[in-house]
């Protein structure tokens, strides 16, 4: 067996056991939605028909879903789901992109649910597209170049921010958080 | 007769200088959104109904067509020069357009995707103008059990044929969809489901945030992810299409724009599968079969026609029974609802011109990608060279403040924030996302259709499964669920197989 090939197995057996644990989540919320169509009001009091309750499809869904959780797992287990095994996080490509995707996620998240509302809009949204820029680049520039990087993300940040805020507040009437 | 007269009135009324700089526009724009990797037609259409809203219905419609056009064309350019789909639309582009380009024709390649694009459009436009009155006269007929039938089939058929891998996976994320749309106040009794206390939640989970989050901030999410792209070319040969080669693959593009727009059609499959269908149908008609792969002129034909015939083709469904046909289609469903027109059966007799309406703002748009595919070529090639890292956050800018400026409600930020993490998370364990959309679109149909339909047979299910249509639509949707199951796709594959093999021993050598 080859590098490449032991590569490929692991990647399978990784998509596996996310999809051995996916259908245990989906079979969990399968049941919470069949238990929360069953105990929905049914609407007595105002004589509705018994066919028409509002838990009827929240029912069936949770009926739809936890069957087809059940036919995933399957599928999964068959395929090494339940054996121990994984691309590891280590390698230094994936460690890469997971670092990508943590920053990204950090900052993305930070933008909209504390700096905007607590500043002027115009200001959150430029200190997000520089710190964003900023904190992207840094590694691509060589260290000579980190200011230059540093002083058009800053341009960059301070024109989007202001353009968003103008053109939002006086072309569409948006009241800006 | 009287469809040509509307359609004649539709594009006088288009041709004014507001309108045609609206198309001008509004199509680069697309052009630019397709080119983008990362940036879809569906998140830029999204994202413009957001940026529209306070427009003339008219025009806010024009411009959000001339989006999708653009979009999905112009993905063709990143799948040739960076071997990379703009769109997912785009995929099957990449598979001759780039081989291509590495054998420095890549000006070529891009003048085939172009007219490719444009007679795919056309076909799927004159398809639109012809059969969306005679299934919206059909539609009339249409009670609330072949509704409910609908709206199942919409949601397993987009499943079964959108799924990458497992089409279980589909089905799955149909269900999700159609779970998120039980969130809020039902349709039948005013009841309030799911909502946990929290008011915002009580008209239901808008359908414009979670499109931007799952196709917006779930792509940012998976551009930064992913490994960075890199241009094969700067340099462009010859960019005008020569009539030869349009000639020589009329047949392909005849039946590719067919082929499309009849995917186009189906609720939810969308453009990628309108591509794939045209390029696996021309490779297994054509006579350079092996040519497919490594730079097939017909392969790069019938996927650009393919892809672009979907278009038209999914707004069939869309405007005459508020189904839509792919993920793009179900934003421009909910930008309809925004601008007071009400898609569905009635769109006939409420509405009678504005299905001609839409046959004439596409015509402008399929002009305008042909126009400005051609002539802005080369200008354009710039657009790839904007690295990711400073776009991807004016790109977020918009997604955070599009959902907040209909509403208002900074609820509907989360929401869209909530989506794009649930998106991102599925796209890497290869849910498909067009489902989950088409059963947030399609939940309130199927959830009052059901009950009302019990309600009229009286806790009967029997006109469920013996009205003609409503037969036929529970026939198919039993036959795709059966196929999505492993271990019976497997016994009929056997069954089918050994059957072959039996024949073939049989046969007298």
């Amino acid at each position: 067996m080859t590098r490449d090939d032991q590569t490929d197995r692991s990647r399978t057996l990784t998509m596996a056991h996310a999809d051995v644990f996916t259908a245990v989540v989906l079979f969990v919320l399968a049941l919470a939605m069949l238990w929360g169509g069953y105990t929905m009001d049914r609407l007595e009091i105002r004589r509705i028909h018994p066919a028409s309750i509002p838990g009827l499809v929240p029912m069936a869904l949770g009926v739809a879903l936890a069957i087809c959780s059940v036919i995933l797992f399957v599928g999964a287990a068959k395929a090494g789901g339940l054996t121990r095994a994984g691309l590891s996080l280590r390698a230094p490509e994936t460690r890469a992109a997971t670092g990508r995707l943590a920053l990204c996620l950090a900052l993305t998240l930070v933008y909209p649910l504390v700096l905007v509302g607590s500043m002027p809009f115009w200001l959150a949204t430029a200190i997000f597209v520089t710190v964003f820029i900023a904190a992207f680049e840094w590694h691509h520039r060589s260290p000579a170049r980190h200011l230059i990087a540093l002083a058009t993300a800053l341009l960059q940040g301070a024109l989007v921010g202001l353009v968003t805020a103008y053109v939002f507040q006086e072309f569409f009437l948006v009241r800006l958080p | 007769m009287q469809g040509l007269q509307y359609l004649f009135e539709g594009l006088i009324g288009l041709i004014t200088l507001t309108s045609l700089f609206n198309v001008a526009w509004a199509t680069v724009l697309g052009i630019i959104v397709g080119m983008l990797p990362g940036l879809t037609a569906t998140m830029g259409v999204a994202l413009l109904t957001t940026l529209t809203y306070k427009l003339p219905p008219e025009q806010a419609i024009l411009i959000l067509l001339c989006m999708y056009v653009g979009a999905i064309y112009g993905g063709s350019r990143s799948a040739i020069l960076l071997n990379i789909p703009g769109t997912p639309a785009n995929a099957a582009t990449s598979l001759d357009g780039y081989p291509l380009a590495r054998q420095g024709r890549a000006g070529y390649a891009m003048a085939i995707a172009t007219t490719s694009s444009a007679i795919g459009t056309f076909i799927g436009i004159v398809c639109l103008a012809v059969i969306a009155p005679l299934l919206a006269n059909v539609a009339l007929d249409f009670g609330s059990y072949e509704f409910f039938w609908l709206a199942l089939f919409g949601i397993v058929i987009s499943g079964q044929l959108t799924a990458q891998g497992e089409p279980i996976k589909g089905i799955i994320a149909g269900i999700l969809g159609l779970m998120v749309a039980m969130v809020g106040m039902e349709g039948i009794h005013a009841h309030v489901r799911f909502t946990f206390g929290i008011s915002e939640l009580n008209g239901g989970i808008g359908l414009i945030p979670a499109m931007v989050g799952a196709f917006g901030f779930a792509e940012i999410l998976t551009v930064m992810f992913d490994k960075k792209a890199e241009l094969v070319s700067n340099k462009v040969d010859r960019i005008f299409p020569r009539f030869i080669d349009i000639w020589r693959t009329k047949w392909t593009a005849v039946r590719s724009g067919v082929i499309g727009t009849f995917v186009g059609v189906i609720p939810g499959v969308g453009e990628d599968i309108g591509a794939w269908a045209s390029y696996a149908l021309a490779k297994r008609t054509s006579r350079e079969k092996a040519q497919f792969g490594s730079g097939s002129i017909d392969g790069l034909t019938a996927a650009e026609t393919g892809n672009s015939a979907v278009v038209p083709g999914a707004l069939i469904p869309a405007l005459t029974l508020a189904v839509p046909g792919s993920a793009p289609a179900a934003v421009l469903i909910a930008a309809l609802f925004i601008h007071g027109v009400r898609p569905g059966p009635m769109i006939m007799i409420e509405q009678p011109t504005f299905v001609y309406e839409v046959v004439a703002m596409l015509l402008l748009a399929t002009i305008a990608i042909t126009i400005f595919g051609i002539l802005m070529a080369r200008p354009l090639l710039f657009v790839l060279r904007i690295p990711r890292e400073r776009l991807m956050p004016i790109v977020f800018v918009l997604c955070v403040i599009g959902p907040y400026a209909i509403t208002l409600r900074m609820f509907d930020v989360v929401v869209m924030l909530v989506f794009g993490i649930i998106g991102f998370l599925m796209r890497r364990m290869q849910y498909p996302m067009a489902p989950l959309v088409l059963g947030i679109i399609l939940g309130d149909l199927l959830d009052k259709n059901l009950r009302r339909g019990l309600t009229l047979s009286d806790g009967d299910i029997s006109p469920f499964i013996t009205r003609p249509i409503s037969v036929t639509f529970a026939i198919l949707i039993l036959l795709t669920i059966l196929a999505s199951i492993p271990i019976v796709r497997r016994s009929i594959t056997r069954l089918v197989t050994g059957n072959r093999s039996d024949r073939a021993a049989a046969e007298p050598n």
